[in-house]
């Protein structure tokens, strides 16, 4: 396969990779404390007991927890877990020696069936490293995969954790593609994605590969062709709708990383305890790459460093396009973390936005052929229904129209808001259907019954003229409800407008004017009054309905 | 800074600036053909957008500096500037470029959200009410009598700034569309051999079609930089040109014009580069412009051959700007991947 369709629209940022990359990949000396996030899982083990490296300290419905070092179990605590969530996490205090529960050892992989592997890399705990975060054990449990794609890309700038692992471990990511087709069992077409822009990396991985039965298409750099779905497209020619996974069409989708960690797994014993983290940007003395313990706070990255808080404008937690501004440094690396950026001033977005001027360049180069400019208007507006009719859930919230806006609109962190508001309001909606639907059979319910009654009792005295009484009461049962369905979207929308207002006056940052506070506190005022006018047609609604409508 | 990295490949302002850089060769053929008449037309229209600007932005308790800076005013100003006769009376200009910011523009929210684009607004008020004014076009240089100079700054500014300078007025001459309308009994040939215009110009007017062309190459020069959709203005020249073609009548008395004339006259490549292709008034999806330059096409060919006015441009901008919202709405790009969802789910 050569003649391959053409990623739509995409930018090429300056890349800033070359820094952080012309190292070797470096370790960090062990932190004080570790913070692993729990997720949906309990303890094994209790506070005050003293595990080994690679011991399970958590298990349960999600993915395993392993310490990433031997010490002592600390406590459990909520803690930042990313750049906006906080969530239950064991804290771990290494005991310094760093010591193995039992030495780790090869799985006889040849004897083991299947399900067996499957269970063993559930439980090495290893999802995709590539930022999605993903368990992979669920992606190669999937019957009937014809392709797997094997996720060299990484578009982002400054990220350039994939490139330096494949210049040093490029062997051992080749074993862990043979692993994962291996555990498929259906014998898949392997394709390789890289970029054009990593020519060590291509040399290592093509010298690895040898003669092997594996396509490796050499794509131009071009961001976001590293999204998964994009990626797919681009090598298989398959678009994977947006609301089902690749999995569905026969196609599993491997980062680098993730495979390399399963030969890791597999091949010597060793389950997810540590990833590589790129820590970049122009106020970072030394760009490289980290060897990072998982659990490490980004704090203690940024000490081994030499981070000067001064230089520092902003520390993100992720790429250049799609990380995000990090409040809170003792948040940990995670399995998805693949990149810290301290940025200098000059690197940041000026503020504040100026209007749109409807140049549509963010259409140009969106991958997905959204209408940035429409969703910024319609999201303004706070009208959902025409972002659902723009398709506001296809957006990737990849900030490719973030980085061609002239007029510096954040689009992407607005999308974001509107997604979730959107999402709210489906909830909000199929909630209120779902009680209306419960209170109108209940009514029905009582109007039979009554019915029923007033048939027995007609049986024993024929002169009273019952059924017409029943027959009311299933009318204005069926009326009540007719009428309550548009009250109670009402008050629903409502509810949500003033929340979400209230929610823009708490992110409303300390710059703000004292005019745009004002306007924003008049317009929760009046949402108030909606709000509440409509829950008194609602309440009065539900009484009286029939003399309403 | 809000946290957040910088990307932005250009700055709104540098956008600006940028279009009205690849104005100049139009300008310049403009300034040579019929005098400095042209750039005191720029300068009023210009002024007098910035300065309502001004006032609109401080009644709406804006900022004013930002407002200007951004460099959007002046170049509706600049346009109408262009679009005027050049030895049209002051009050002209001045009263279009205010009129083109405090009642197209800021009435319905200003930068980024005018339905109308101000500036050819400004001109089709203007047309209405003073059609006799912004009919009267000075002859292009090469047609002036022997013993009138090129008109230079004092001669326009007398011709502007005093109306009624006669001196003037006696080489005003029709523009080559209103030329050729008023032609009833010649076929096209002979018509071109004796209009003095046409008989003077190689593709079609003589100045008419240089100017044409001078905004023809800006215009190629914004759509090369990506700053302009190129969809628009080309989806606007060849339905303009096809309909031509077929109108034409093989060049016999009751042709509409043959396709070098709607091409290379009036405002056909102003308005194809510069005017419909304002983003704000235009609709956000490719096959959304692919449409409106269609759109337009049509509508300046159905004016200029049927129509009360021997140019359309205005008209036809308008006209599509006003079905923009019908565009939009009906022109929302699928998604890769959505269509096979559809029809998959559909057994
Ligand atoms: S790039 Fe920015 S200014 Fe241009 S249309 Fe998109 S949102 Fe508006
Ligand atoms: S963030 Fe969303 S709208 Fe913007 S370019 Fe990416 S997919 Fe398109």
């Amino acid at each position: 396969m050569s003649a391959r369709r053409r990623l739509r629209g995409g930018v090429q940022p300056p890349s800033h990779k070359a820094a952080s990359v012309a190292g070797p990949i470096r370790d960090l000396p062990l932190p004080s404390l570790l913070i692993l996030p729990l997720g949906d899982n309990h303890l094994l083990r209790a506070p005050g007991s003293w595990v080994g490296k690679g011991e399970p300290i958590a298990d349960g419905s999600g993915l395993p927890v392993h310490a990433s070092t031997s010490g002592f179990i600390r406590d459990i605590e909520t803690r930042a877990i990313d750049a906006d969530r906080h969530g239950p996490c064991v804290l771990l205090e290494p005991d310094g020696d760093d010591r193995w529960r039992e030495p780790p050892r090869p799985l006889p992989i040849a004897t083991l069936d299947r399900a067996q592997l499957l269970e063993a890399v559930r439980a090495a705990g290893i999802a995709g490293l590539g930022g999605g975060g993903f368990p992979t054990a669920t992606k190669l449990a999937a019957p009937a995969i014809h392709t797997l794609v094997i996720n060299a890309m990484e578009c982002e700038a400054y990220v350039t954790a994939d490139d330096a692992l494949l210049r040093e471990a490029a062997a051992e990511v080749v074993a862990g593609i043979g692993l994962a087709a291996h555990i498929l069992a259906s014998a898949p077409r392997v394709v390789i994605g890289i970029e054009d822009d990593k020519p060590e990396a291509l040399a290592a991985l093509r010298n690895a590969l040898g003669g092997d039965d594996i396509e490796l298409t050499v794509l131009p750099a071009r961001y976001p062709a590293g999204a998964e779905r994009l990626l797919i497209a681009l090598l298989t020619g398959l678009e994977i709708p947006r609301d089902e996974l690749p999995v569905a069409h026969g196609i599993v989708c491997l980062n680098v990383a993730t495979v390399h960690a399963l030969q890791r797994a597999l091949g010597h014993g060793e389950p997810l305890l540590e990833r590589i983290v790129t820590l970049s940007g122009g106020a970072c003395r030394e760009p490289a790459n980290y060897r990072v313990p998982l659990g490490t706070p980004v704090a203690d990255l940024l000490a081994a460093s030499g981070y000067e808080r001064e230089r520092c404008a902003s520390v993100l937690l992720g790429g250049g396009m799609m990380g995000r501004p990090l409040a809170d440094l003792q948040t940990p690396v995670t399995r998805s973390t693949h990149c810290v950026l301290l940025l200098s001033a000059e690197e940041m977005r000026p503020t504040p936005p100026r209007t749109c001027i409807r140049c549509g360049w963010c259409a140009d180069v969106c991958p997905v052929a959204l209408l940035p400019q429409q969703l910024h208007r319609h999201a303004l507006a706070e009208d959902l229904g025409a972002l659902a009719r723009h398709h506001l859930d296809q957006c990737l919230g990849c900030g490719a129209c973030d980085h061609v806006c002239p007029s510096a609109i954040p689009l992407t962190r607005q999308f974001a808001s509107a997604q979730a508001a959107l999402a709210q309001l489906r909830a909000d909606r199929q909630r209120a259907d779902r009680d209306r639907d419960r209170f109108l059979a209940h009514q029905q319910r009582l109007a039979r019954a009554a019915a029923e009654r007033e048939t027995r009792r007609g049986e024993a005295h024929p002169a009273t003229p019952g059924s017409d009484l029943a027959a009311l009461a299933m009318a204005r049962a069926a009326g009540a409800g007719a009428s309550r369905e548009p009250l109670e979207r009402t008050a629903a929308a409502a509810a949500d407008r003033l929340r979400r207002l209230e929610n823009q006056l708490a992110e409303l940052d300390a710059g703000a004017s004292a005019a745009q506070r004002n306007a924003l506190q008049a317009r929760i005022a009046q949402a108030r009054i909606d709000h509440d006018a409509a829950l008194r047609r609602l309440a009065s609604g539900s009484t009286d309905a029939g003399a309403t409508h | 800074m809000d946290g957040f990295p910088a990307g932005r490949a250009r700055h709104s302002v540098q956008v600006m600036h940028q279009v009205l850089l690849a104005l100049l060769p139009g300008i310049a053929a403009l300034l040579w053909y019929f005098g400095a008449g042209v750039l005191i037309q720029i300068l009023l229209a210009g002024a007098a957008a910035l300065g309502s600007e001004a006032l609109a932005l401080r009644l709406r308790g804006l900022p004013v500096r930002a407002g200007l800076g951004d460099g959007s005013a002046l170049l509706t100003g600049v346009l109408l500037g262009i679009a005027l006769p050049p030895l049209a009376p002051w009050w002209l200009a001045v009263s279009g470029g205010a009129f083109a910011m405090l009642v197209v523009k800021h009435p319905f929210g200003g930068l980024g959200n005018n339905l109308f684009n101000p500036a050819m607004a400004a001109y089709a008020m203007l047309l209405v009410s003073f059609p006799d004014a912004l009919s009267r076009w000075p002859a292009p240089l090469p047609l002036l009598p022997e013993d009138q100079p090129w008109p230079g700054l004092l001669a326009a500014g007398h011709a502007i700034f005093l109306p009624g300078a006669a001196a003037i007025d006696a080489v005003a001459m029709a523009t080559p569309l209103a030329a050729f309308r008023d032609n009833r009994s010649l076929l096209v040939a002979q018509f071109y051999a004796a209009d003095p215009l046409f008989a003077a110009g190689t593709f079609a007017a003589v100045g008419w079609e240089t100017v044409n062309l001078g905004f023809l190459l800006g215009g190629i020069y914004l759509a090369v930089c990506r700053t302009i959709d190129w969809r628009t203005p080309v989806a606007m020249l060849t339905t303009l040109g096809l309909l031509a073609w077929l109108w034409n009548d093989g060049g016999s008395s009751a042709s509409a014009g043959p396709p070098g004339l709607h091409l290379l006259s009036g405002a056909t490549m102003l308005g194809a580069f510069f005017i419909a292709t304002d983003p704000t008034t235009l609709a956000a999806s490719s096959s959304g412009r692919l449409l409106c330059g269609i759109l337009v096409g049509i509508l300046i060919f159905a004016i200029r051959a049927w129509g009360g006015y021997p140019d359309g441009v205005a008209f036809a901008v308008l006209l599509m700007n006003l079905a923009v919202p019908l565009i939009d709405r009906g022109t929302i790009p699928q998604p890769p991947g959505t269509v096979r969802q559809q029809r998959s789910r559909s057994p």
